[in-house]
């Protein structure tokens, strides 16, 4: 095979790394929970004070959603789940 | 989110004695229809209102008219409301009408559901009884919670109000058999097909 002697390139790659974004975890306005049970359910799986789950819980009444938790995805994936057991909607969402 | 500690936004309650009337608390401090006596044993008493009224009786009537709701069909809400205040105890009923009521008086908008105001009408004008059931399946409809979440969070607050009416904790989720409303939810989502007509199709 004869040599190459002038290559054409025909595309340059180049590798960049990067922390991950963090992920929200939200829980939304529902129309059949309690607020009180709410608020206990953010305590049990967030460990948060009555004060900040009250607050949280409050978020999500008036304005529909609250971002309860932003961490790594494999333990937002795992509040969700326990959110779902809970009967709370919740989604995960990546930080902008 | 559902609450119950401030009073009813509208009026219309007049059937119902102003002492009976939804009080403070999350019903007023008394159950719905699984009610306890403070000497049953209370575990025993929920299984046996999860098989004899929830499981034959209000899982049907619930999903009925969340179907009915999204139909709107307001005559069949109206039906299955009468056939709930049929079957249970005039107590229980009395009771699932004050929480009835307290809840229709906290739902504004509706979303612009027809069958909703209606039954809301209806209930004002002491033409259905308004049971919490069907307003709770009504709500849950309008705003398409899943049926399954919808009886789930049904059932739950029927054990919270028997707690808080004993004076018990509430807030211990483990201790409500979920399971035991579950088997009759998914029961009725997906029966078991009968061996006959499995060997049949063979």
């Amino acid at each position: 095979m004869p040599p190459i002697t002038n290559p054409e390139i025909l595309e340059k790659t180049a590798e960049a790394t990067a922390l991950d974004l963090p992920w929200n975890v939200v829980v939304h306005n529902d129309p059949i929970n309690l607020m009180s049970y709410v608020t206990m359910v953010f305590q049990r799986v967030f460990q948060y004070s009555k004060e900040r789950a009250t607050k949280h819980m409050l978020e999500v009444h008036q304005q529909g959603r609250s971002i309860v938790w932003t961490g790594n995805k494999e333990k937002a994936e795992l509040y969700v789940q326990q959110l779902h057991s809970h009967l709370l909607l919740s989604t995960l969402e990546k930080t902008s | 989110m559902l609450h119950f500690t401030d009073p009813p936004t509208t009026s219309g309650w007049s059937e119902i004695p102003a002492g009976q009337r939804a009080r403070s608390g999350t019903f007023g401090g008394e159950c719905l229809s699984f009610a306890p006596t403070p000497e049953a044993h209370f575990a025993g008493v929920w299984t046996h209102w999860a098989a004899e009224i929830f499981g034959p009786h209000l899982l049907d009537a619930m999903l009925h008219a969340m179907t009915s709701t999204r139909a709107d069909h307001t005559r069949d809400l109206l039906a299955r409301d009468a056939h709930v205040a049929g079957i249970l105890a005039p107590e229980s009923v009395l009771r699932l009408r004050r929480a009835g009521h307290a809840m229709l008086g906290r739902m504004d908008g509706m979303r612009g559901s027809r069958s909703a105001r209606r039954f809301r009408a209806a209930a004002e004008r002491g033409e259905t009884p308004g049971l919490f059931p069907i307003v709770f399946a009504l709500q849950s409809a309008i705003y398409n919670v899943p049926a399954r979440a919808a009886l789930l969070a049904y059932a739950r607050l029927e054990w919270r109000a028997a707690r808080e009416a004993q004076g018990g904790p509430w807030d211990q989720p483990g201790e409500l058999d979920a399971g035991l409303i579950l088997t009759r939810i998914d029961a009725r989502f997906h029966p078991t097909i009968e061996p006959a007509a499995v060997a049949a199709v063979r």
